[in-house]
């Protein structure tokens, strides 16, 4: 509710800015009359009781990249910016915890630990404009997921405004612990419809001693997967297994060919041993990259999402791991016969992969959209689709989940959140 | 509540308070395994007789039917972490059942069989000479099937008694032999077999006479003084002989045996001499391994042979490995493990007699492991578990051989020294 | 000691009959002999008798039997095997228990995606043994698992020693099938880690057993470490063990267990069982370094460096499996051994974190001393999850009640420290009292909500986690503690 006649608009006491199309809610199609900027877990509750007691509908947001995901809000009458909520907390270096507030994004949190040698678990793409309130909210992964495993596996506690305005401390700041209900996992990928994140507590581990990373080039994607899932089944420890298409590999400095791209992290005499390893069972085909690691790791992140500003359809697959070279095969056929192109890259050997959609008219792509929910489930696996074409945004269900599942989410929807005033619409069922 | 708890139980409450009710022994009960019902698991019997012991609980049939179902097969007591004497706990709740639970005629007549038998090793043979009979004339298939529990008598043949012997040279060790009443009787050619194996390695064997039962179906049945009366008069024949150790075949005599300390504990002209007897006993197995030499291989020709622990060897007298390395260390048979090799089969004395329905299950669970593991052959160290075993595979057209582990290394001894 | 819970419904001979047609005669317990057993778990201090004990044999069972209770309006309590020890399975206000001990099957292993799907009452170290011939094992290893069952350590969220490398059970559970109060099946989570909505198996593990009754669960499994090595350091105070644990974690290492011993243990252990440890040992170090062969050489290396820098009086490496089972055998008879210092001991669970352990060990001394106790530790150091076993003897009524004080006192402590009251043990029954030490009334209000979802009349597991006018629990002398 903007404070009519005061010099500086308002919403419970913060000050707003004015949005516009381009800012951070921009990929979700929708534009609040004003965004209100927050620096402490105070303002958060003014701004959600405010907007709750005026029946407005809120949207919390960091940098905006990860605004694509879920429904487009049926509401959006305020935003609210996280950004200013920017310290690292407390680093506790000897507990493997960090305490940090939810507009700090990975890269500015990775320097922070970086003095102290250590770093975060998680590498989703675009860490530059990936707040931790993003990175909870989408559920956001990299390929380091393969040996680290995802956000609800290390984090370990919460302070959250709920939709009700009210303050919740969910977990604690400790290694194990196990009072009460976890609250925490609720709101991982829960895309800001129960609360607004103010900070959390994460697990940190140490910086790896040494990093290598090879190249293994391959004839497809669907080839790279599974000479992914034979290297990890052979025990190769490494950090992470990517598949890449052709028309990415260039990036990496590899030329040509799709690839499998595998990450070494840990102590010298590991990497090197498994370097070794990895040259053997490839008969010499694998080979350290020559461009710098850190480089390259980056690039791998932002395989998932290279040119966010094009209108493509983006989705993420899970399928159990020896499923999923099959699938994709079949996706690429799926695709070549609709007249689409596809670029799939995946974390290979868990069995998830990113698919990008090449934009395009007419029905193809809602149809394609569909055979991979379909496919997907008859494997018992699942695809979200985490960024829609404008076309088919109002249509095209990203989450695809039903059942009495949906009736208790309702239930805990209503628990955080009673009047809907938290970006409405955006979730699963419409929640 | 002292006082009142000295008039109602033998139970001593010291070794029940040892229990810290962890659940840690629930997977490793037979009976728990089967059923699923926490009464009839170590520490629900536990916590029965903890409750039978301080006089608030009823002394139904559907509380001492818990009591019956359990095997005393004591596997709670390797998983124990706080050295909780299940064994002791569950003989002194029979022995508190027995004396003052009134059960059904048929129950008393089942359990009164048992002990009218086995203990008698006149009897014994009476009976094992009709069953020759009966197996001679045809008509043992009709036994069969009107008396379940003959189903466990083998194809029984006659054996020479056991005599004592010396080694060719000098001894390395003197040790006393217990027959045993069941094996001596329906396997003889077990004892044959120890004696002879003892005999090359050089030990000198003492069959002394006026040995009897071991009394350990007794205690397990609850009459305790039977069984203090039994292991007087063991004591009083080994006594005095210069013995370096006394030696069983039949595992569930050499664990009433070592026992013998606490079962005449309250005996003052015994309980000295009963410990030191008990701290004598050895299995056989345990005895002659260290003395044997390596086989160098071969004898077993690629055969396999896998192993049952019997509760009363594995958990009552911890005796593992020795077996084991006579098995394929010395007959030279390649050893492939057996999944679950400690549970029970089911035999535990005179348990296939008074709870069939049980046993059974056990034999079937047992028998389907022996089966899954490959081998040629299953040796035991415990007669009850042989006859168990063997009247499974029987069932089932398995011709698979059960023999002691000491039959398989006299056979291989035999077959080098030629 | 006794638990004094509301009344409860009377259970009709009608609603019997309609679960005995479902479970059969085995699956239904009546007899109060046998009822009488299941009055706690390994939590002793608080207990009483469920009426009716079931144990259904398939989720369809399960399913039939707490839809008839939904009906007939009688609330009831899940249990496993019994090995918890916060009285998570107490029948307190429910006259009935669903026991998982008939659902013991192990559906399926599906060793190419690592992964398997077993019945609720399977014992947790069957599915390592079922999976151990693949080269793969299931990480979490609560110190019961011989005996504890899966559905158990989904309700508790189990760890064990090796969770400070490997997680606890939430991080290796990907879905989980769950039967709700009313008696309908619902699949939270799935075969694979990306299932769209919100994470409701991370809700319910950990749950305690009140949203539902877990029937089934899918496992991830991970690869046995191709490199063990277990390594044992003597030090002359606690504090120099610290240290050396801050700097093991300094250097970057990360074991996969790391268990400490103070004074008062190590003596215990070197009276009962004369492991060699040198006398006047203040505190002993178990390491433990798993993964690639050469990484793990080069970790042992620094880690034994790293100790004798912290004034490690001896660091040995065990050099084969006989002498790794010995070091360990020196933990885990820990406890017996205690056993011999007084009649009986009680052993708490909190946490902190792992920089503030040697402040914890502090307070712990002075509450011992304000207390007039003797507290020995033996804890998970590499987590800050600390198990202070306090000595006494039940008889003496006075020192019991100073028992039941100086537990509270270090509970209080640990949350001082910022830590919590319980790091694997769960809140239960025992830990209620405590729990608004680390939740406001609303985050107690909004759990109070979030159960109510999946269960809206409170009939699965009434008077757990959350303070209510009903759940109090008198307690009453602690007896023996259970090993940890």
């Amino acid at each position: 509710m903007t404070a009519a006649g005061s010099a500086e608009p308002q919403l419970g006491g913060v000050k707003t800015v004015a949005s516009d199309a381009q800012g951070p809610l921009g990929a979700s199609g929708v534009t609040p009359s004003a965004t209100a900027v927050v620096e402490s877990a105070d303002d958060v509750v003014e701004v959600v009781r405010a907007a709750g007691a005026a029946g407005a509908a809120l949207v919390a947001t960091g940098c905006g990249a990860r605004m694509s995901v879920g429904w487009p809000p049926a509401r959006c009458d305020y935003a609210l910016s996280t950004r200013r909520l920017d310290r690292v907390l407390e680093h506790r270096a000897e507990d493997l915890t960090v305490t940090v507030e939810a507009g700090v994004t990975l890269d500015e949190l990775d320097r922070a630990l970086a003095e102290r040698g250590q770093c975060l678990p998680f590498d989703p793409a675009e860490p530059d404009r990936t707040t931790i309130g993003g990175l909870i909210a989408a559920d956001a992964c990299g390929p380091l997921r393969h040996s680290t495993g995802k956000v609800r596996d290390s984090l370990l506690g919460l302070d959250v405004v709920m939709g009700s305005g009210e303050r919740l401390r969910a977990g604690g700041k400790v290694v194990k612990n196990v009072a009460g209900y976890d609250i925490g996992k609720l709101l991982v990928g829960s895309v800001g419809t129960l609360g607004v994140v103010v900070s959390a507590t994460f697990k940190t581990r140490p910086r790896p001693q040494r990093e290598t990373i090879l190249a293994w080039p391959q004839a497809t994607v669907a080839a790279a997967i599974e000479a992914a899932f034979e290297l990890d089944r052979a025990g190769v420890g490494a950090a992470f297994l990517e598949a890449v298409p052709a028309a990415r590999s260039e990036a990496l400095g590899i030329d040509g060919a799709a690839a499998l791209v595998v990450g070494l992290q840990g102590f010298a005499a590991d990497v090197s041993a498994q370097s070794r390893r990895l040259e053997e069972l490839s008969r010499g085909q694998a080979k350290e990259v020559a461009s710098a690691a850190q480089l390259v790791a980056t690039a791998l992140r932002d395989c998932a999402v290279l040119e966010p500003e094009r209108d493509s359809l983006r989705s993420r697959v899970a399928l159990p791991p020896s499923e999923l070279a099959g699938w994709v095969d079949r996706a690429v056929g799926e695709a070549g016969t609709r007249g689409l192109a596809i670029e799939v890259c995946a974390h290979a050997a868990i069995g998830v992969a990113r698919i990008q959609v090449a934009p395009a008219e007419g029905a193809a792509t809602g149809l394609l959209a569909e055979w991979m929910r379909s496919s997907a489930r008859a494997l018992g696996g699942w695809v979200i689709h985490e960024s829609v074409p404008a076309a088919l945004r109002r249509d095209l269900d990203p989450w695809g989940q039903s059942g009495v599942v949906v009736e208790l989410m309702r239930g805990v929807k209503r628990v955080f959140d009673p009047e809907g005033v938290l970006s409405p619409g955006r979730f699963v069922g419409g929640i | 509540m002292n006082m009142e708890r000295a008039e109602h139980s033998a139970i001593d409450d010291s070794l029940l308070r040892q229990c810290v009710h962890c659940g840690l022994c629930l997977d490793a009960c037979p009976t728990y395994v089967e059923l699923g019902n926490e009464a009839d698991s170590p520490r629900g019997r536990i916590h029965l007789a903890t409750a039978l012991a301080g006089g608030d609980l009823e002394l139904s049939d559907e509380a001492v039917r818990h009591f019956d179902l359990c095997l005393g097969c004591r596997a709670c007591e390797t998983a124990c972490p706080s050295g909780v004497p299940y064994g002791r706990i569950i003989e002194e709740t029979r022995a508190h059942i027995e004396a003052r639970h009134r059960r059904s005629w048929l129950d008393r007549l089942r359990r009164s069989a048992v002990l009218a038998v086995f203990p008698h090793r006149g009897r014994l043979a009476w009976l094992t000479r009709l069953v020759r009979a009966l197996q001679l004339v045809g008509l043992w298939p009709l036994v069969r099937r009107l008396v379940p529990a003959a189903r466990l008598f083998p194809k029984l043949s006659a054996g020479q008694p056991l005599r004592s012997s010396e080694p060719d040279g000098e001894a390395v060790r003197r040790v006393g032999f217990l027959r045993g009443c069941v094996s001596d009787v329906v396997q003889p050619q077990v004892n044959a077999a120890a004696a002879r194996v003892l005999r090359r390695a050089r030990v000198a064997v003492d069959v002394a006479a006026g040995q009897g039962c071991c009394g350990a179906l007794h205690l397990h049945a609850g009459d305790v003084d039977q069984a203090r009366r039994l292991a007087r008069a063991n004591i009083d024949a080994f006594d005095g002989r210069e013995l370096d150790a006394v030696v069983v075949t039949a595992a569930g005599c050499g664990a009433a045996m070592r026992e013998y300390g606490e079962l005449l504990r309250d005996d003052p002209a015994y309980r000295e001499r009963a410990a030191r007897f008990a701290a004598r006993v050895r299995d056989v197995t345990e005895l002659v391994e260290p003395l044997l030499p390596e086989s160098g291989g071969g004898q077993g020709a690629g055969r396999r042979v896998t192993y049952h622990d019997a509760c009363h060897l594995a958990h009552a007298q911890g005796v593992r490995s020795q077996p084991r390395a006579l098995l394929s260390r010395i007959a030279g048979w390649q050893l492939v493990e057996l999944e679950e090799s400690d549970r029970c089969c089911g035999s535990a004395g005179s348990y296939n007699l008074t709870e069939p329905e049980m046993a059974a299950a056990l034999a079937m669970r047992k028998v389907d492991c022996i089966e899954r593991s490959g081998a040629d052959c299953v040796a035991v160290a415990n007669p009850g578990c042989a006859l168990q075993i063997a009247a499974e595979l029987r069932r089932r057209g398995n011709p698979m051989r059960v023999a002691h582990p000491l039959e398989l290394v006299d056979e291989s001894l035999a077959a080098r020294s030629e | 000691m006794s638990a004094t819970g509301t009344a409860t419904a009377a259970i009709s001979d009608t609603l019997i009959d309609e679960i005995r047609g479902v479970v059969g005669a085995e699956g239904l317990i009546t007899d109060p002999a046998a009822t009488r057993v299941y009055e706690c778990d390994g939590f002793v201090l608080a207990r009483k008798s469920p009426q009716l004990v079931v144990l259904p044999a398939s989720r369809e069972e399960v399913a039939a039997t707490l839809r008839l209770l939904w009906q007939a309006e009688v609330p009831f309590v899940p249990r496993g095997a019994g090995t918890g020890l916060s009285g998570g399975c107490l029948p307190l206000q429910a006259p009935v228990m669903v026991g998982t001990s008939r659902l013991r099957r192990i559906r399926e292993v599906d060793v190419a995606n690592r992964r398997a799907v077993v019945e609720a009452g399977v014992v947790n170290l069957h599915v390592t043994r079922a999976v151990a011939e693949h080269g793969l094992l299931y990480a979490p290893d609560p110190s019961s698992q011989g005996a504890c069952t899966v559905g158990g350590n989904v309700a508790e969220n189990s760890g064990g020693p090796h969770t400070l490398k490997y997680g606890v059970t939430t991080n290796h559970v990907l879905g989980i099938e769950l039967v709700l109060p009313d008696g309908r099946v619902v699949e939270l989570g799935g075969v694979v880690d990306d299932v769209p909505g919100y994470d409701l198996r991370g809700f319910a593990i950990g749950g305690e057993g009140t949203v539902g009754l877990v029937t089934a669960a899918t496992l991830r499994l991970v690869p046995v470490p191709a490199a063990v090595r277990t390594m044992m350091a003597v030090f002359g105070s606690v504090d120099d063990a610290c240290r050396a644990v801050s700097a093991i974690i300094a250097a970057g290492v990360i074991p996969a267990a790391l268990e400490l011993m103070d004074r008062l243990i190590v003596q215990a252990v070197e009276d009962a069982y004369g492991f060699g440890f040198p006398t006047g040992a203040g505190a002993v170090l178990i390491v433990e370094l798993d993964g690639l062969a050469d990484g793990v050489a080069e970790q042992v290396e620094a880690v034994e460096a790293l100790c004798r820098e912290s004034s490690a009086d001896e660091v040995r490496v065990a050099r084969d499996e006989a002498e790794r089972a010995a070091l360990w055998k020196s933990r885990k008879k820990a406890f017996g051994a205690v056993g011999r210092l007084a009649p009986n001991y009680c052993t708490q669970d909190g946490v902190v974190p792992r920089g503030s352990v040697p402040e914890i060990l502090r307070r712990i001394s002075a509450v011992a001393e304000r207390q007039r106790l003797r507290i020995a530790n033996v804890f998970h150091a590499g987590d800050g999850n600390i198990h202070p076993i306090i000595l006494f003897d039940e008889r003496d009524e006075d020192e019991v009640r100073r028992v039941l004080d100086a537990g509270r006192e270090i509970l209080e402590a640990c949350v001082d420290l910022g830590g919590s009251v319980t790091g694997e043990h769960g809140i239960g029954v025992e830990k209620i009292e405590q729990m608004p030490l680390i939740f406001s009334p609303t985050d107690l209000r909004v759990m109070a909500e979030l159960r109510a979802v999946f269960d809206p009349l409170s009939r699965c597991n009434p008077g757990k986690i959350l303070p209510t006018p009903g759940a109090c629990v008198e307690l009453g002398a602690p007896r023996r503690q259970v090993p940890l």
